[in-house]
């Protein structure tokens, strides 16, 4: 077998953080290559027309196509992942089950097979953590501040940054002005305002999220164009996508992808070089490259299968993080009866952030969707009324209908696992202690609502693994432990191999994941190039 | 879904999702803002009926699994 290096740094995967480490590498000077699955979608940006929600609704013979698909399907997917997984979406797990098989019975995660990755479907929301969250993750924070800007500056990053959840956002971001909010945020912020110091007082902080749309053009991005269309297309590409990132790094001499590629183990070469093996899932041959990094970015839980896959050990256990969330559909009491307004942009509008007195110093977040362009239907497994009456509720309450979907902060414990014994097994149950925590924050929110006057009327708990966010199976540590990484991200026990993806972190903060995961994934990236000429 | 809900109730929802993107019938989903006295003898009408309906069909059964 030829030992010769044909790329500097290879990289397996292509979401958040696999594109955000290929274009660091890039820019110092590396030879890259970055290896995926790659599904695209191709059909559904021809049939969607660029014209706002409300007229499609009124007028697109079509329509059923991109807002429901298959019922049955639409309603099953939304169990297991919320409802951002629409019928345009879902290529983003094509073939998933018989790529990535996972025994389990009480974690229900998403593994992606497309470029961009479970990046598809980000919710675009824009958080950096704090000094303090950072070390707790096992992130240095002082390197981290210029990869956040590098990241923000290829994303593009609107908000505020000023409000009272200013924290959540590092006032080094550059930023763009922030969107517009829709009718139904504009009158919770207004209740806020009048109520500020009683929910202060309760932990209760409420702002504009910092989101990764654009208000204005950048590159051949353009703003948003405020038509609710957000769930099911990309139109104007104003809401980030990794594909984005990946289109323009193909554009490079220094860059090659490689799709259609299965990565199922590697093993180093006696002199230092790592050797990716892979299947061509297109005529299922097996190959293998070398090259003098590998960078593993397939996520949290694919990064973790190749590791156990390539350096078994008899009983290995890797940690596993998840958010647990919950999804509170809520009544805002001062929109009754009132009329929204048609242009809106469909993700997250408001964001809060909780830390009630006496519990854990870490936050728990939680992000206001008014609900809209996801229609109606999704909701009625959820009522208990005749599902004619449940129409004619929502209907009433259509203008002020709110989804708040909180998601605490996850810690690693003994119950929260992945093992490979006939296949990738996963067990995850969080312990009493961390749910008692939970359910007294749970309590809190409800309370804060209800000061809001959104009145909660019924609480939504998905399988755990639907948050998408999952982290921690290959952790940092200061120790040659093996399946844990130094601070650079270099796997330990190997010269050649870093992780640059959510494996790597030791705690898994509220405050989503997906931009520190390129920030961090940009900062292993540099890491391993500097290592090059170490 | 499949797992919580009967069948029966399963087929009423996919036949409301039809409709729903149905252009013809686009102005029967559309929200209604008559107000807010209306909105609000609305919601507790529903209310009424929903606690009457749950009452009722926890007694009769009626959320049994199928």
């Amino acid at each position: 077998m030829d030992d010769q290096p044909a790329f500097d740094i290879l990289i397996v995967g292509s979401g958040p953080s696999g594109v955000h480490a290929a274009q660091e590498a890039t820019r110092q000077g590396a030879k890259v290559a970055l290896l995926d699955i790659g599904h695209r979608d191709e059909h559904f940006p021809k049939i969607i027309p660029p014209l706002p929600f409300s007229h499609l609704r009124a007028s697109d013979p079509n329509q059923r196509e991109y807002f429901v698909g298959d019922p049955q399907d639409a309603l099953d997917a939304q169990e297991r992942a919320g409802a951002h997984l629409t019928p345009p979406r879902k290529y983003m797990i094509r073939d998933m089950e018989s790529l990535f098989p996972l025994r389990t019975t009480d974690f229900l995660p998403l593994q992606s097979t497309s470029a961009g990755g479970l990046g598809v479907s980000w919710g675009a929301n824009v958080f950096t953590l704090s000094a303090r969250d950072l070390a707790k993750a096992g992130m240095p924070s002082d390197e981290m501040a210029e990869h956040y800007k590098n990241a923000a500056e290829e994303v593009g990053v609107s908000g505020r940054g000023d409000d009272d959840v200013g924290p959540l956002i590092s006032s080094q971001i550059p930023l763009q002005p922030p969107l517009d909010l829709d009718t139904n945020a504009r009158s919770i912020l207004g209740t806020y305002e009048k109520s500020r110091a009683k929910l202060n007082r309760n932990g209760f902080m409420l702002g504009q999220s910092a989101m990764a749309i654009l208000s204005q053009p950048i590159r051949d991005r353009r703003a948003n164009p405020y038509r609710d269309m957000d769930f099911y297309s990309d139109e104007a590409r104003s809401v980030y996508r990794p594909q984005f990132t990946l289109a323009a790094l193909q554009r490079l001499e220094n860059f090659h992808y490689l799709p259609q590629r299965l990565a199922f183990s590697f093993e180093e070469t006696a002199d230092g070089m790592a050797r990716l093996k892979y299947k061509d899932v297109s005529n299922l041959t097996e190959g293998s490259i070398v090259a003098r990094r590998l960078l593993l970015a397939a996520g949290a839980i694919n990064s973790g299968r190749l590791v156990l896959q390539s350096r078994p050990q008899r009983g290995a256990r890797l940690n596993l993080l998840t958010n647990s969330n919950i999804w509170i559909a809520a009544i805002n009491l001062a929109m009754l009866g009132r009329e929204a307004r048609d242009d809106r942009y469909s993700l997250a509008q408001l964001t809060a952030m909780i830390l009630p007195q006496g519990a854990n110093q870490d936050y728990t977040i939680a992000q206001f969707y008014s609900y809209r362009s996801l229609l109606f239907f999704r909701m009625l497994s959820r009522i208990p009324l005749p599902p004619s009456l449940a129409v004619l509720l929502l209907r009433l309450i259509a203008t002020s209908f709110t989804c708040v979907n909180v998601h605490f902060p996850d810690y690693p414990s003994k119950g929260k696992w992945i093992e490979l014994g006939e296949g990738l097994h996963a067990h995850y149950e969080i312990p009493p202690e961390q749910q008692k925590a939970n359910h007294a924050v749970e309590k809190t929110i409800v309370r804060c609502l209800r000061t809001l006057m959104c009145i909660p009327m019924g609480i939504s708990r998905p399988a755990h693994g639907a948050s998408i966010h999952y982290a921690g199976t290959l952790p940092f540590s200061d120790s040659d432990q093996p399946y844990t990484c130094d601070a650079t991200g270099r796997l330990h026990g190997t010269r050649s191999v870093y992780v640059a993806d959510g494996s790597t972190w030791k705690y898994l903060p509220a405050q989503g994941l997906t931009f520190t995961l390129m920030a961090n994934a940009r900062r292993v990236a540099r890491q391993a190039v500097r290592s090059l000429t170490q | 879904m499949s797992a919580s809900i009967s069948k029966s109730r399963q087929r009423r929802i996919a036949a409301i999702a039809r409709a729903e993107v149905d252009p013809s019938r686009f102005d029967r989903f559309e929200p209604i803002t008559k107000g807010p006295v209306v909105a609000v003898l609305g919601l507790c009408a529903l209310g009424g009926i929903a606690f009457f309906y749950l009452l009722v069909g926890k007694t009769i059964g009626l959320f049994r699994r199928k």
